[in-house]
This record gives structure tokens, sequence and C-alpha cells, in this order.
């Protein structure tokens, strides 16, 4: 965990996907202990950027660094060791056993079938985190949305990588589990390394995050702490929302009105 | 959870070995001339009469060994694309990988280029098998679904078929159309030692290149982008597979014309028994295989017909419907699928 000290750190990053500037210049940092919010209205580029940071596509311009080396010179084992990506939509392909799936985490460790003690561990370490401990032998895919996005989620924690980026890991979820996700990726940022999460509720965004960054038309909009990105100004300009902000106990609530035509 | 899963898989393998080898040495026993299990022992080791010897070592033996290794590598071609996929309904024929390779030979058998027992027709199948399997990726893109791909794999099954009735539209007389014709149904009757050993070289490439990716086929549960995350490069993969199947379909081809629905029904027998473990698939779909080759290669022989079925006619005879019965069982899930 020393090596990635100084966390995650995307400079200038552009992305044209298709001849189409999706993203031009956007910086992300995630410092260690930092839960980062991406929020943005669809379309913004917030997955791209994800993408991007985990090396899943290339980008035109820009650089990331993890823990303070260029991740470019890393290998896709290395940078798979030291990200976790959590991808949208939380989809299995075969009814593998919950605890099969969650072992696949366990993969860029250099673990094939056959777990070693210390990937029983981190598996074992990962379920009991998401409570998915309990069904770890039924087939993943007979499991409800709920069940199958903290499995998602536990075969990310698996992997044991400091940094986690989560493409809407609370989409489809019933309030009371986009609490459990978001609760255990809080702990995951602040006991271990780093979150970056694209996030639709704004209200959740600023309870959870300690930044957020905004994204519009590929570009950064705003940048920094809740209370600071969430303005009714900013909310009108980049989603085309009138909204109402509210500063309660320290917390920050965003309630949408209407349209604006 | 390790030692486990390995003891389980270990028993599945041994089971599926010991029931490869029983098939064998029937195989090695019957036809015209029935062999009992002692003589045909006896004629593996030398120890049986000359025309014991014959009919077992010289005969059969090629006979029943091609049907293990075309059975075999055709069960991990299937569980191969299957993994790579992520879809149980994925297999070489399905893609006209088969009816690729068949032109492939075909053309250049027509073409008086080759006799069928040189290594350039092995050569020209696998090429055709290449060509297919590529040329499927790319028409279809890397993200393409099943229908996609299987649209765009009877196009490619249609082109060369048209390809091969050319060849034998413009063959030079009634005789080399008719050779060509049966050869295409597909058959392990009257081969040698000779086609074994053209064959091995190309389908012991495709077992490699094929076994590479099980982890990534693991992977690959989580789809597309995760297993990427997960450290692996799926443009290799991916072409690891294409070039896997085409050597081990075309080599199969190439020396037994072309054996459908095996690669589709072997993966699928013992999946359940692997907990649908797309890389721990491998090594059990390749012996589910083998078997099934030669139990229909045995049974060709025991079918009462005037002149012996084609072991290529049986596999499809009973494939065919298998694969309407699986389409059958997962049709809501196909009618969801993404276009």
């Amino acid at each position: 965990m020393t090596e990635t000290a100084q966390g995650l750190s995307a400079k200038g990053i552009s992305v044209s996907l298709a001849g189409r500037m999706v993203l031009s210049d956007v910086d992300l940092d995630a410092l260690p202990g930092e839960f980062i919010a991406v929020i943005g209205p669809n379309g913004a580029g917030k997955t791209t950027l994800l993408k991007a940071v985990a090396g899943l596509l290339d980008v035109t311009a820009g650089s990331v660094a993890i823990g303070g080396t260029d991740a470019a010179k890393l290998s896709q084992r290395e940078r798979a060791v030291q990200i976790g990506y959590l991808p949208q939509g939380h989809l299995f392909y075969w009814p593998l056993p919950v605890a099969e799936v969650v072992g696949l985490g366990r993969l860029p460790r250099g673990s094939g079938a056959d777990l070693s003690e210390e990937d029983r561990l981190a598996v074992e370490r990962a379920m009991a985190a998401t409570g998915v401990a309990e069904f770890a032998e039924r087939p993943v895919t007979t499991l409800s949305g709920g069940e199958r996005a903290r499995v998602a989620l536990a075969r990310v924690l698996a992997t044991e990588a400091d940094l986690i980026l989560a493409d809407e890991p609370t989409a489809s979820l019933d309030p009371r589990y986009q609490l459990v996700v978001l609760d255990i990726l809080k702990h995951h940022a602040t006991a271990a390394g780093a979150v970056v999460a694209v996030l639709h509720d704004l209200g959740l965004a600023a309870r959870y995050a300690h930044r957020l960054v905004l994204l519009d038309g590929g570009r950064v909009a705003a940048t920094g702490p809740p209370a600071a990105v969430l303005t009714e100004e900013r909310i009108a300009a980049t989603f085309g929302v009138r909204a109402e902000v509210l500063h309660r106990d320290g917390a920050t609530v965003v309630i949408p009105r209407s349209v604006i035509p | 959870m390790a030692a486990r899963a390995d003891r389980r898989d270990g028993r599945l393998i041994v089971g599926l070995a010991l029931l490869v080898g029983i098939l064998f040495l029937v195989s090695l026993g019957v036809g015209p001339v029935w062999l009992a299990p002692p003589t045909v022992a006896g004629a593996l080791v030398g120890q049986a009469n000359e025309a014991a010897r014959i009919i077992v070592i010289d005969i059969r033996l090629p006979r029943a060994l091609l049907a293990v290794m075309i059975g075999g590598t055709l069960g991990l071609s299937g569980a191969a694309l299957q993994g790579l996929l992520r879809n149980p309904l994925a297999a070489p024929s399905l893609f006209g990988a088969p009816s690729a390779a068949a032109f492939g030979a075909v053309a250049v058998i027509s073409l008086g280029l080759v006799d069928v027992l040189s290594v350039a027709l092995p050569v020209a199948a696998i090429a055709g098998a290449l060509i297919s399997v590529a040329l499927l990726l790319l028409v279809a893109g890397p993200r393409a679904s099943l229908l996609v791909l299987i649209l765009a794999g009877l196009a490619i099954s249609s082109l060369a078929g048209a390809g091969t009735a050319l060849a034998l539209n413009l063959a030079p007389n009634p005789f080399a159309a008719l050779e060509i014709a049966f050869w295409l149904l597909g058959s392990l009757e009257d081969r040698s030692m000779r086609h074994v050993a053209i064959a091995l070289p190309f389908m012991a490439v495709g077992v490699v290149l094929l076994m590479w990716d099980r982890r990534a086929f693991r992977a690959l549960t989580l789809g597309e982008e995760a297993a990427q995350s997960l450290g692996f490069d799926l443009g290799l993969i991916r072409l690891r597979v294409v070039a896997g199947v085409a050597a081990a379909v075309g080599a199969g081809v190439a020396v037994a014309g072309s054996i459908g629905f095996v690669g589709l029904v072997a993966p699928h027998l013992v999946r359940p028994l692997v907990r649908h473990d797309p890389g721990r698939l491998m090594v059990p779909a390749a012996l589910s295989g083998a078997a099934l080759l030669l139990a229909a290669d045995i049974a060709v022989r025991l079918i009462p017909s005037t002149s012996e079925i084609k072991v290529g006619v049986l596999t499809a005879l009973i494939g065919a419907p298998f694969f309407i019965a699986l389409i059958l069982h997962r049709r809501s899930e196909l009618a969801g699928a993404p276009v």
C-alpha cells in the first residue's frame, strides 16, 4: 500500500471515439482515503473517463499515474492489481457459484480455478464485507438485483486493489442497497485506498463523496467539495433542471423541481 | 475450497478418460470381423495372430485415434468459442468454419494441386477455416450479439458451400465429383496412420492455443470490460482462439471431412459437472467430444445398412435435433438478447 501512497492522478485526459471528442482535457485526482464522485448528465463522458483511467480504452492525450507511477509503463496485469474496476450493469454470463465469481477478483494475483490460502482469505473477507457469504454456493444468475450488485462489488474488493473505479454502482438498486453499497465503498476509501464512483443521485453523491467532479459535454464543469459544486445555477446550467439545494445538518440535499425548457 | 475443486475435477477427468478408453477398445473390436477384448488387447501388444493384428493395428487403430483426436479438438474448440463468446450455443460449425475448411480442401483437390494424402491438404483446410473465423469476427465486430454472429456465420457457410458446389460442378469427371461428395460427408473409414500423422501436429498446435486462455474464459464470465480490467488482453485472446479453432477444425476436416455438432454438444454435456465454470470445462469437454465421436463411429458400424453410414451424417442427425432442443430450452432468453 505504501507504493500507492499518492493515489490516482489523471491529467489532461482527452478521448475521441469514432471521430467525436468525448472527453477533453479532464483532470481527475483521488488521494488515499478519498471518495470521489463523478457526476453529470447522460452523455457527459463519465463512463468514458472511468474506462480511460482504468486503461480500457486509448486516450488521445493526457496521462494517468497510479501510486506515482505512469500507468502507461504498467503491464495490464500490474494495472489490474492496482485498480479494481466495477462496470455498469452487474452482468454475469455463466451461472457460477457466488464464491467462484468473487474468486475471479483474484485472477490478477495469478490464481487459476484453485485458490491459494491467501486468495481464499481475501475472498472470504470480500464476501463478509458485502454480506454475500450466506449465498456463497448459489448460482450467481439466480440472485436478485441487489444481491448481484453486492456480488459484483465483492469480486472487485477481492482483488484488494487500492483504487476502486465504480461505474454507477447503485443503479437500479432500492434505497437500502444503495446505502449498503456506498457504505462499503466509503469504508474501502477510508480504510485502504481511494474510490472514484460515477453516481446519478446527486444527494447520495453529496452525502458520500469528499469531492465531486461535475462533467458536462466532456469537460470538467466544476470540481470541489459537494456544497461548492452543487449550486442551483450550476445544476440548471449542466442538467437543465430547476432544482432546490438545501443544506441541513452539514448535508447537501438536492430536490429537482422542473425541467428547464 | 481449492483442494475440493481439484479432487472433484480430478475424478471427473479420470472418469471421462476411462470412458474414452473403454470406447477406444470397443472401437478396435467392432466391425465386419468382431474381435473380443482379449484379442484386441493381444493385438495391441503383438500377442495375437497376423489377421487380428492387421485388423486392429492397420485398419481400426488409425480410425479410433482419429476419432479421439477429432472429437477431442472439436469439444475443445466448442468450449473455447463458448467461453470467448460467453454463450453455450456457440460452436465451430455454426460459424461456418468446417464448411470453409472443406472448401479450402476441395479447392486444392479439384484443382489437381494435391492428392488426398498431402500435407498441403490440411494447410489448405486450415487456411479456409482461419479465413472464415477471421472474416466472421471482422464482419460481426468485437461486441457482436450471438444473432449477428450466427447470421454472419450462415453467410460465410453459404459462401463456402457455394464454392464447394462450384468445385463439384466443374469436376473433371463424375467419379471425381462423387469422391469429393462422399469425402465431404465426414467419415473415419479406411484411414491410415498417415492421416493421423498429417493431422497430429496441427491439432497439437490448436490444443495449445485453445488451452492457453482458460483463465481468461473464467474472467469473461464478468463481461469483456471486467475481463480486460482483470488484466486480460482480449485482442490477443480472440486471435489465439480463432487460430486454435482454425488449426483444430481445419486439420480434422482435412483428414475426415466435415463432422458437425460435436463441438456444440460435447461441452454442453459436461458443463453442469464443472458447475458451469468455462475454464474448468475445457479438459472435460475435450474428453466428452472424444467419447461422443468414438461412440458415433462405433454406431455407424453397428447400424445395419447397405453401405456404412458416414459418421458426419450421424453426428448431424443427432446433433441438429439436440441443437433445436437447446434453442427451445433457451428461447425466452434468446428472445431478449440484444440484436
